[in-house]
C-alpha cells in the first residue's frame, strides 16, 4: 500500500482532531493495549461504551492505536478509495471488506463508515458518516471485521459463545442460535458469577492451556427473553424490533472481567415444558462440542478458517465439556455452572 | 465400485477436519456446511487422510471392524461417493504416509454414514438483501 495513501488517513484524522474536542480512552482488548482517540462527542459516545469494562490507564505503551472521526461534526470526509487497488475479500452488501494487492492494509466499509487497518503499524484510521443514525448492529459491536482481525493477529479468535467465570475459571458457553447460551450467560450475570459476554468472545491458546477474552459488555436479548431478567432492565434500551440493547458496563462494571482461563466448555439446552425447575449437566463429547461451536464460529468475520477450526479442536480436546440441561427457574443456572468449575478445581 | 488401488485425498483447500473421540468432524470452509462419522465411518476418514487406497482401507475395517469383506467393499463405496457428491475427497494418487493403528479386539460394525449439517447455509441464506454501497461517494469513478 502507498505511504501517499497511509499519509492522506492520517492527514484527515488530524483534519478532523481540529475540530471537536477529542475523547480519548485505553482498553485492555484480547490481551493488548488498545488506545482509542475519537473526534465527535456522538461518535464517541457510540464507539466507547461497549469496551468500557475493559479500560486501562494509559501507560503510554501502545500496541494498537484506534483514531476515529465522525463527519457530521467534523466535516471532514474519507479520502477517496480506488478499487482498483484493493482486492475484495468478503461482501455481504452494505458490508464490504478488501485487502491492498499487497496485504498490509484492510478497509471494511458498511453503511455506516470505512474503515482502515495498516497491519504493519497496528494502526486502525475509521470515519463515519454520523454516529447519531446507528442502529442496534452498529452500537452493540463497533469496529467489526477489523477489531477482530487485530485479535486474529495476536493469535486470538473470535468464538460464537458466551463466557462466564466463577474464581477466576471460565466456562465457554457454545451451541446453535436457541439453544440457551444468552440464557445461560445472562443468568449467570445475575447470578453473581463474573462475565466476559454472550456472543461473541475471543479464545487463544497461550503456554499451554486456553484462555478466553471479552470484546464487548452489549447484549441483544428479545424483549420476551428480558422479562426472565427484571435486573436486566435497568441497561436495557428498547429497540422498535423484537431485540433490546443492554449495556451491561455501567451497572455490572465489578463482574465484568477482560480475561479468564478456560475451564470449561458448557453445551446448553432449552427446557422443554416438562423439564424440572433446576440446571443439571453430565459429560458431553469434545466432538460435540466441537461441532456446536465450529460452524458458527468459523463463518463470523475473522473466524480464523482452518487454524481456526484447528484451534477449537484442540480447545475441545483438552476441555472438559458437559451438557448443561437447563432447568425452568433460570436462577438456577449460575448454581449448576458454579458446581462444574469448582468440580474442575479439584 | 471403486477399484481397489484408487485412492481418494481429502480435499483440504475446503476441507477441514478433526478426529475426537472416535468422531470425525469436518467443515466445509467455504458454505458452513459441516459433516460428522462416527465409528467405521471416521476409521475411513482417517484411513483416507493417511493415504491408504480402496483395498488396503477394505482390509482394515475388516481387520478393525466385525464385518465382512463384501460388505466392507458395499458399504466402503457407497461412503467414498457420498463424500465425491460432497466435495469432501478428490481422486488422488497419494502414497501411504502412515500406517493405520488397529486395536487387539475387532469392533461392533454399524454401516458407516455421513451426517450433513447445513443449518449454517440455511442461516446465511436467510441474509436480506441490502443496497449496494458502489456509489458510496468516496469511491473514484472507475
Amino acid at each position: 500500500m502507498s505511504a501517499d495513501f497511509l499519509t492522506l488517513l492520517e492527514t484527515r484524522f488530524r483534519a478532523a482532531s481540529t475540530r471537536e474536542i477529542g475523547f480519548s480512552r485505553s482498553a485492555e482488548i484480547a490481551g493488548a493495549r488498545a488506545h482509542f482517540s475519537i473526534f465527535g462527542a456522538s461518535l464517541a459516545a457510540q464507539i466507547w461504551p461497549p469496551f468500557s469494562h475493559l479500560e486501562t490507564e494509559f501507560s503510554g505503551e501502545t500496541a494498537w492505536k484506534i483514531r476515529l472521526w465522525d463527519t457530521a461534526s467534523t466535516g471532514i470526509s474519507p479520502p477517496e478509495i480506488d478499487d482498483s487497488e484493493f482486492r475484495l475479500e468478503w461482501n455481504c452488501s452494505p458490508q464490504r471488506f478488501f485487502y491492498s494487492h499487497d496485504n498490509t492494509l484492510a478497509v471494511y466499509e458498511s453503511h455506516v463508515g470505512i474503515s482502515w487497518l495498516h497491519r504493519p503499524s497496528k494502526t486502525l484510521w475509521g470515519c463515519f458518516f454520523d454516529a447519531k443514525n446507528w442502529g442496534v448492529y452498529e452500537r452493540s459491536r463497533p469496529l467489526p471485521f477489523l477489531l477482530p482481525l487485530l485479535a486474529h493477529e495476536r493469535g486470538v479468535g473470535v468464538v460464537h459463545a458466551g463466557l462466564v467465570a466463577h474464581n477466576s475459571r471460565g466456562a465457554l458457553v457454545v451451541g446453535k442460535s436457541g439453544s440457551g447460551k444468552t440464557t445461560t450467560s445472562l443468568a449467570c450475570l445475575c447470578g453473581d458469577l463474573d462475565f466476559l459476554g454472550e456472543d461473541q468472545v475471543g479464545i487463544a491458546a497461550r503456554d499451554g492451556e486456553f484462555s478466553g477474552f471479552s470484546f464487548y459488555n452489549t447484549a441483544r436479548v428479545e424483549d420476551a427473553h428480558l422479562a426472565r431478567f427484571p435486573e436486566l432492565r435497568a441497561c436495557a434500551e428498547f429497540e422498535n424490533g423484537e431485540k433490546s440493547l443492554l449495556f451491561l458496563g455501567e451497572i455490572f462494571g465489578p463482574t465484568l472481567r477482560a480475561s479468564v482461563p478456560i475451564r470449561a466448555i458448557l453445551l446448553p439446552k432449552i427446557p422443554d415444558e416438562n423439564a424440572p425447575s433446576h440446571t443439571r449437566f453430565s459429560r458431553a463429547k469434545g466432538a460435540e462440542a466441537l461441532r456446536a461451536t465450529a460452524a458458527d464460529s468459523l463463518t463470523l468475520p475473522m473466524g480464523g478458517g482452518r487454524r481456526g477450526f484447528e484451534r477449537l479442536a484442540q480447545l475441545a480436546r483438552v476441555t472438559p465439556c458437559f451438557h448443561l440441561h437447563l432447568g425452568r427457574d433460570v436462577r438456577q443456572i449460575p448454581l449448576a455452572v458454579r458446581e462444574i468449575l469448582d468440580l474442575e478445581s479439584e | 465400485m471403486h477399484l481397489p488401488d484408487s485412492r481418494f485425498t481429502p480435499n483440504t483447500a475446503e476441507i477441514a477436519a478433526e478426529v475426537l473421540d472416535g468422531e470425525a468432524v469436518l467443515i466445509n470452509l467455504s458454505s458452513g456446511v459441516y459433516y460428522s462419522l462416527a465409528g467405521a465411518g471416521s476409521f475411513v476418514w482417517t484411513c483416507l487422510e493417511n493415504g491408504q487406497n480402496c483395498g488396503e482401507i477394505i482390509e482394515l475395517l475388516v481387520a478393525q471392524f466385525a464385518v465382512s469383506r463384501e460388505t466392507a467393499q458395499a458399504d466402503l463405496g457407497a461412503l467414498l461417493d457420498e463424500f465425491l457428491r460432497e466435495k469432501l475427497v478428490s481422486p488422488g494418487t497419494q502414497a501411504p504416509s502412515q500406517s493405520v493403528e488397529i486395536l487387539p479386539a475387532r469392533l461392533p460394525y454399524e454401516t458407516p454414514s455421513l451426517k450433513i449439517y447445513s443449518d449454517m447455509q440455511e442461516l446465511l441464506a436467510l441474509d436480506p438483501p441490502m443496497p449496494d454501497l458502489t456509489d458510496a461517494p468516496y469511491r473514484k469513478a472507475s
